[in-house]
């Protein structure tokens, strides 16, 4: 079935037979559910009807359907909450009338979506949000801006206090111009925070290290995937990415608003509006890294404009400034540290490429002194002479030995040692004694290497054009021309009515001799019963309303009706949102207008 | 890459891409209001500061000349940072002027009353003034403290005081086939003096060792034409300047006289070394000889080799300021980063030119930069891990090791003009006891160590072991080969200094090895030392001699 027939069987059954009779004509009882709808799908695959159903959209209804295109699924209430006062009851009109014209349907869960068999690209647009876009966007180098934070995290071996980190981040301040020291403290903390809940950082002895791997890994998400890490604190789900989506275009407060009105599960998490409200000045930027050339001088700087996902330039290297070209400085302290990293001289060079023989012989004279002293974390197991040689030749112990470090001594990787103990009992040594040690081992939890999600990419605002195309009202001319020649007297207002409200569609729809319902009204010297319909119709919002007075007509929803000194006053609101009061006693003709 | 040279920086740097077409025409242009700090082989430095803009506006640069000039070589958009920079620093030049009164005193003048308001307030001003009324006067000799007290606090002044012009003084350059003035020479006076309005006539030229910084001040004394105070850092240096003065000027040797431990001469062109200048019995004594020199009518004052500038001779110069004075230097660095009051006090930079382009024209010798790393000697190893801290470098400097290298290296140069220079004059001692060769220190008489460097000028020595006295302002023009066997530290300047000894023109290339303990704290000052040469595009050749 499809998203038409689905929205279609939805329909509680007056409604069904008014959208049936209003685009098929009369319907005989009794009558097939499954025909008409099979009649219904057929007029709207229409080309026409597709091409006036688009061309009859109003720019209050394409604000509407450019918010639903945002947020689809979503619950029609979700969406009224952004709509307050007036504005909700003209909301809720709308959408009903959007629903009657297939513009929206319902699916199973009864959450709005946009009809996927017509083409709304020349209508949706991003006027919806005009007040609460971004009136700056900033680009920050948010990617480069955190490899960079890395480089120093990596070299200066930070400790894991805040106050630590504040006078790290301080001291390497210079380097961060693009952004404010306030800033550069916030997306420093987020990040480092970030980092060890992801486990790209660790904690060790005290410091703040990095791991290689799933410091890259962070590195190649995209931009807004590493904005939802940042905003969630680790983990780049549904609801952080929505947020990004939202924020890449919007205030921080109105990307609140927005999500907290459309999305259910809103509420859970307070913890992560105040985070993006603190990082809304990264938001904007889109900047994904671009890898141009590297410049490398015996200085022992490297500059580029850009570096690669996978660079690992921040890995050997520490910032000295982050503009529109970055500049890493290497030292022996930065070095060491991507040593520390595992990072092989070979990787150094590949990163490095073409470089002077003085900067070759430096960095290998650094690895050579880094191998002066390995230390390793095992276990060491000494034994005598002859179960050395035995040791040394059984072929399943080879790989958990790290190395031989002495006559009867030898090196064991603690983290196999269940394995290798299994090994040792099972060739004989089966009084293998409890390893000593100072303190007990704790057990270290694996970390959920769950720095990537698999949510796709929110929809983003940015897709939506700044403002609606221009479009041609011959459809209606068209469609008027065929009321004018087709209709009787007695329902040609009835037509005109349809088609300002954009149900009449095609001119199969107009049937000579049809009955419609009656339309309330009242003329301009009746005044009771002009008040009579009033107070009526400040009850029904869905219905709009046209006064027609000497000078002219307008329409709207009647919003209220009060005592004034001489007389009643009525409050009209328009289709554009003004309001306007007439005195009840003035001479003005009232109707309802069909839809 | 994009054809534009330039990339400006938010920090205020401009790097300029010296592999571009347009690198020559783009450095020229900007030149006027930035300095260049370092100049390695792809991306020369340049930096944009209040001082650099103010000396720009002084010139007669504006904000939006010096702004276009950016926008035409920028590869990238200018950040909006540099343009406010720029904007906000020259548009407060010209509010606080220097006006001439009578001969001793000068008045302040302000075009904007916030600026008087908030200047008048600060104390330190009000210390220096002699009265405020309708017209604010303020002493003559105070013009120099004022001018820094005002430039550290943000304001700029257009100093619009004539310099004065001491003794007129006859004397002209003596230009022959062997010896020109060559063209940087020129433009660097030229950058010196402009044309000749007030504003010009004072400042600082960078120009490498062995580039001719004394006929750059000759050429200078041959414009000014005025009673000459030549200030320099030693004995040596000013007998140096005596030379040439000589022989290069018209000068003859009854203007020329020497203020020194032996003599007390002051004349139309006076000889004085710093210390001279600022010695006195005791500290509560007075600066005798400074207050005589200084009531000579001078006219002009050079001080050589200006980033040696002691301190107390910072204070003392403020009374100078109303004469033409020139800085000359190779290394405007100094470790404890007071280069800011070289530029209050003497004036700011005016001219400078990467050592590499003066070396790629044939100015300076091509020179071969070598690092040998060199094990520590067993008996020693245990004695520097025990070491504290500051006795490591010692330790490591005076590695024993080192003899054999310096024995491979004499050999490899025989025939060559050598210096051996070092830090400890034990280990100098024992290098002397090793290979006999004649060695100079602060201890030497001055006679002596002149009869020492005549002979190894004329060739009678080849190889001349030389203390940190040889550092600075010494012509050994036919010195080819430097051996540098221990450092002060991490210093830059003397880094630079040292390889100066052999950068004079000659027909062989130039050899500068240093010999480094590895793995060792002496390796990592050695690093430091090697920053500025590095940053002037020299290479190290990194050799492991074990």
């Amino acid at each position: 079935m499809n998203a038409l027939e689905t929205h279609l069987m939805t329909l509680e059954a007056n409604e069904f037979l008014d959208t049936a009779s209003l685009y098929l004509g009369p319907v005989s009882m009794p009558y097939n559910k499954h025909s008409l709808i099979s009649s219904l799908v057929s007029f709207f695959s229409q080309p026409l009807v597709k091409e006036n159903l688009i061309s009859s959209i109003t720019d209050e209804e394409s604000r509407i359907l450019s918010l639903v295109s945002c947020f689809q699924p979503v619950r029609q209430e979700r969406l009224e909450a952004l709509y307050t006062g007036a504005h909700a009851k003209s909301f809720t009109r709308c959408v009903r009338n959007l629903l009657k014209r297939t513009l929206l349907l319902f699916d199973e869960d009864h959450c709005l979506n946009l009809n996927s068999s017509l083409d709304y690209s020349a209508v949706l647009n991003a006027e919806v949000f005009s007040q609460s876009r971004k009136s700056e966007k900033r680009n920050v180098r948010l990617k480069e801006t955190l490899k960079a934070f890395a480089s120093v995290v990596n070299t200066e071996h930070m400790g894991a206090s805040t106050h630590s980190q504040k006078r790290t981040v301080r001291a390497h301040q210079d380097a961060f111009v693009l952004l404010s020291p306030e800033e550069t403290e916030t997306l420093f903390s987020s990040f480092i925070s970030a980092c060890l809940s992801c486990g790209a950082m660790y904690i060790e002895a005290e410091s703040v290290l990095i791991d290689k791997d799933r410091m890259l890994s962070f590195f190649s998400m995209s931009v807004n995937e590493i904005k939802a890490v940042l905003l969630a604190g680790g983990k780049a789900d549904e609801q952080a990415m929505h947020l990004v989506a939202l924020a890449s275009e919007l205030r921080a407060e109105e990307a609140i608003r927005f999500y907290r009105a459309v999305y259910e599960d809103a509420d859970e998490d307070k913890e992560i509006y105040e985070r993006l409200i603190k990082l809304d000045f990264i938001m904007s930027d889109d900047e994904e890294c671009s890898q141009s050339d590297i410049i490398i001088q015996d200085d022992l700087s490297i500059r580029s404009t850009g570096t690669s996902p996978d660079s690992i330039i921040f890995l050997f290297s520490t910032v000295a400034l982050v503009d529109r070209m970055l500049t890493y400085t290497i030292s022996k302290e930065s070095v060491k540290a991507a040593f520390d990293c595992k990072l092989s001289l070979d990787e150094i060079f590949s990163a490095i490429g073409e470089c002077s023989g003085t900067m070759r012989t430096q960095l290998e004279d650094w690895r050579d002194q880094y191998d002066r002293i390995c230390l390793y974390d095992c276990i060491c197991l000494v034994t005598d002479e002859r179960n050395a040689r035995l040791i040394e030749n059984l072929p399943l112990l080879q790989i958990h030995i790290i190395r031989k470090i002495g006559q009867n001594a030898f090196l064991f990787r603690k983290s196999t040692q269940a394995q290798w103990r299994r090994i040792l009992v099972y060739s004989g040594f089966d009084m293998l004694g409890k390893t000593e040690c100072e303190k007990e081992e704790e057990s270290v939890e694996e970390n959920n290497d769950e720095t990537h999600s698999t949510v796709t990419s929110a929809f983003l605002l940015s897709q939506l054009p700044e403002h609606r195309q221009e479009r041609s009202l011959q459809w209606k001319e068209k469609l008027e021309k065929a009321v004018n020649e087709k209709a009787g007297e007695e329902n040609r207002q009835a037509y005109l009515d349809l088609l300002s409200s954009g149900c009449l569609l095609s001119p199969s729809q107009i049937v000579p001799g049809r009955i419609f319902p009656v339309a309330r009204s009242a003329s301009g010297f009746d005044y009771s019963q002009k008040l009579a319909l009033i107070r009526q119709a400040v009850k029904d919002s869905c219905s709009l309303y046209e006064i027609t007075y000497a000078s002219g007509k307008v329409t709207g929803t009647i919003e209220e009706l009060k005592k004034g000194s001489d007389d009643y006053i009525l409050t009209l609101l328009t289709q554009e949102g003004k309001s306007i009061e007439f005195s009840v006693g003035l001479i003005f003709r009232i109707r309802q207008i069909l839809s | 890459m994009s054809e534009r040279p330039l990339i400006v920086q938010s920090d205020l740097t401009l790097l300029l891409d010296v592999h571009c077409p347009d690198s020559d025409s783009a450095r020229s242009e900007i030149s006027p209001f930035c300095e260049l700090i370092r100049s390695p082989e792809h991306l020369h430095t340049f930096q944009l500061s209040s001082i650099s803009l103010w000396n720009a506006c002084s010139a007669g640069l504006d904000a939006r000349s010096i702004t276009g000039t950016l926008e035409k070589w920028s590869r990238f958009d200018i950040p909006e940072t540099v343009t406010y920079f720029i904007n906000d620093n020259c548009s407060r030049y010209g509010i606080i002027s220097f006006l001439p009164l009578d001969g001793s005193f000068f008045t302040i003048s302000f075009s904007n009353d916030r600026y008087r308001r908030q200047v008048l307030a600060l104390k330190a001003v009000q210390n220096l003034i002699a009265s405020q009324d309708d017209e604010i006067r303020v002493p003559m000799q105070h013009r120099g403290d004022l001018k820094v007290i005002l430039t550290d606090n943000g304001f700029p002044v257009d100093d619009c005081i004539p310099l004065v012009k001491g003794l007129p003084l006859d004397i002209s350059l003596r230009e022959s086939e062997s010896f020109s003035v060559r063209d940087y020479q020129k433009d660097s006076v030229k950058a010196f003096l402009g044309d000749g309005r007030p504003g010009l006539g004072y400042g600082v030229i960078v120009l490498p060792c062995g580039s001719g910084k004394t006929i750059t001040g000759l050429a200078a004394m041959s414009e000014i034409k005025t009673s000459t105070l030549i200030l320099a850092p030693n004995v040596a240096a000013l007998h140096q300047w005596k030379r040439e003065l000589l022989t290069k000027t018209t000068i003859s040797e009854d203007d020329i006289g020497e203020y020194s431990a032996d003599r007390k001469d002051i004349r139309k062109v006076t000889l004085c070394t710093y210390s001279m200048l600022v010695y006195r019995n005791t500290t509560d004594d007075e600066y005798h000889n400074f207050n005589a020199i200084a009531s000579y009518p001078w006219g002009f004052v050079i001080y050589d080799e200006v980033h040696m500038l002691p301190a107390p001779v910072f204070r003392l110069s403020a009374s100078l300021q109303s004469v033409y004075r020139l800085g000359l230097t190779a290394t405007l660095i100094r470790e404890d980063g007071r280069e800011k009051e070289v530029f209050s006090l003497v004036g700011p930079k005016r001219y400078d030119v990467p050592w590499a382009e003066l070396e790629r024209q044939g100015f300076i010798a091509t020179a071969y930069c070598h690092e040998i790393r060199i094990s520590l000697s067993e008996d020693a190893e245990l004695d520097y891990a025990l070491a504290p801290r500051s006795r490591k470098i010692v330790i490591a400097a005076k590695n024993k090791s080192k003899l054999p290298v310096i024995e491979y290296l004499l050999e490899r140069h025989q025939g060559q003009q050598i210096l051996i220079i070092g830090q400890y004059i034990d280990q100098l001692e024992e290098i002397q006891k090793r290979f006999s060769f004649p060695l100079i220190t602060g201890s030497m008489s001055n006679r002596r160590r002149e009869e020492l460097y005549q002979d190894f000028r004329d060739g009678r020595i080849q190889v001349l072991i030389v203390s940190k006295v040889a550092n600075y302002a010494i012509d050994l023009p036919d010195a080819s080969v430097a051996i540098q066997v221990s450092g002060t530290f991490g210093s830059r300047q003397e880094e630079a200094q040292r390889l100066g000894r052999i950068l004079r023109p000659k027909s062989v290339d130039s050899h500068f090895y240093t010999l480094v303990t590895r793995h060792t704290s002496e390796e990592d000052f050695s690093l430091n030392r090697q920053k500025f040469l590095i940053e002037q595009g020299y290479k190290y050749e990194i050799v492991s001699w074990d």
